[in-house]
């Protein structure tokens, strides 16, 4: 999961998931990019499965 | 924070936050305050708005103001919120510290002086006669790979023993540096990891916490490495991080 975190420069990744935890914002300032979007996609469906995790430490 | 932070409150995770902002580069306040109520019933020792993860360089002056105010509303005194100070020299570093201590900040994340290569005395000057004039505790915060600048363990050491300069960011991946630096920090100073795969390691070797980017939005996850690698149990906790 980290890799893909900072496969692109911080905060990029990390901005572009957020929504996940109900705070959207995935604009990033420049001179960052948003980060491409296969990363988007992959980091979306790791960050999916360790919020499932979260999720369940919360409940331990 | 009503009472002045202190080293002993610096123990667990940071998030360190990004900064949700909208379409002209002001601060997005319903994205933020959501942020923070996602992350205040988890655990969390404090917060860390408008360092690198935050893009301080890039966010207008006001708005940074304005992202710590948030961020200290939410936080309504149940954890501290330390902002970063990001500018290359002291006056302007000065100024945003103060205005941030006036939005609410609890200490400060004061960067090393960037881009005029100072020498390690020019170094121990700046933050002595920073940490002299801050209206609140500080924390060194070290990041050679991106500003070129590392701080030398004995003026760590040295200035561990100041008063109002309660801990550090550790960002120099140079572990054997970061071993030097923790055995000879004073009691009163607190060494947080400040890079997320590195965190365990850097626990066992005498972190007392971390500021961890991705534990913004994997907060439980992260205290659970925290209390592994505080608990001793190192080799758990990295393989939680790596996984």
């Amino acid at each position: 999961m980290l890799d893909l975190a900072f496969a692109e420069t911080n905060p990029g990744p990390l901005k572009s998931v957020l929504d996940l935890i109900g705070a959207a914002a995935p604009r990033v300032l420049d001179p960052l990019l948003a980060p491409a979007p296969e990363l988007q996609e992959r980091l979306r469906a790791e960050m999916k499965e360790r919020l499932a995790d979260e999720a369940a430490l919360a409940g331990a | 924070m009503t009472t002045k932070l202190t080293a002993a409150q610096l123990r667990g995770i940071f998030p360190a936050l990004p900064t949700p902002v909208r379409a002209d580069d002001s601060v997005d306040a319903q994205a933020t305050r959501a942020l923070m109520r996602y992350l205040l019933p988890q655990g969390i020792a404090g917060v860390v708005p408008i360092g690198g993860t935050g893009e301080y360089g890039a966010l207008p002056r006001d708005e940074r103001v304005r992202m710590t105010a948030l961020c200290a509303q939410e936080a309504d005194g149940r954890v501290p919120v330390i902002p970063g100070v990001l500018d290359p020299g002291f006056h302007d570093a000065l100024a945003a510290g103060k205005a941030l201590a006036a939005a609410g900040a609890s200490a400060l994340m004061v960067l090393t002086p960037y881009y005029t290569t100072p020498t390690q005395r020019g170094i121990r000057d700046y933050f002595l006669r920073y940490a002299d004039a801050s209206p609140v505790p500080v924390l060194i915060y070290e990041i050679p790979y991106r500003t070129r600048i590392a701080i030398a363990p004995e003026v760590l050491h040295e200035l561990s023993r100041h008063e109002n300069i309660i801990g550090m960011k550790a960002c120099n991946t140079d572990m054997y540096h970061f071993l030097k630096v923790v055995a000879g920090v004073h009691e009163s100073f607190a060494v947080l990891s400040g890079e997320d795969s590195l965190f365990p390691v850097q626990m066992a070797a005498g972190a007392k916490g971390g500021i961890v980017v991705t534990a913004t939005m994997l907060p439980r996850t992260w205290q659970r490495i925290y209390e592994l690698a505080r608990d001793g149990r190192t080799a758990e906790g990295s393989l939680r991080t790596a996984s």
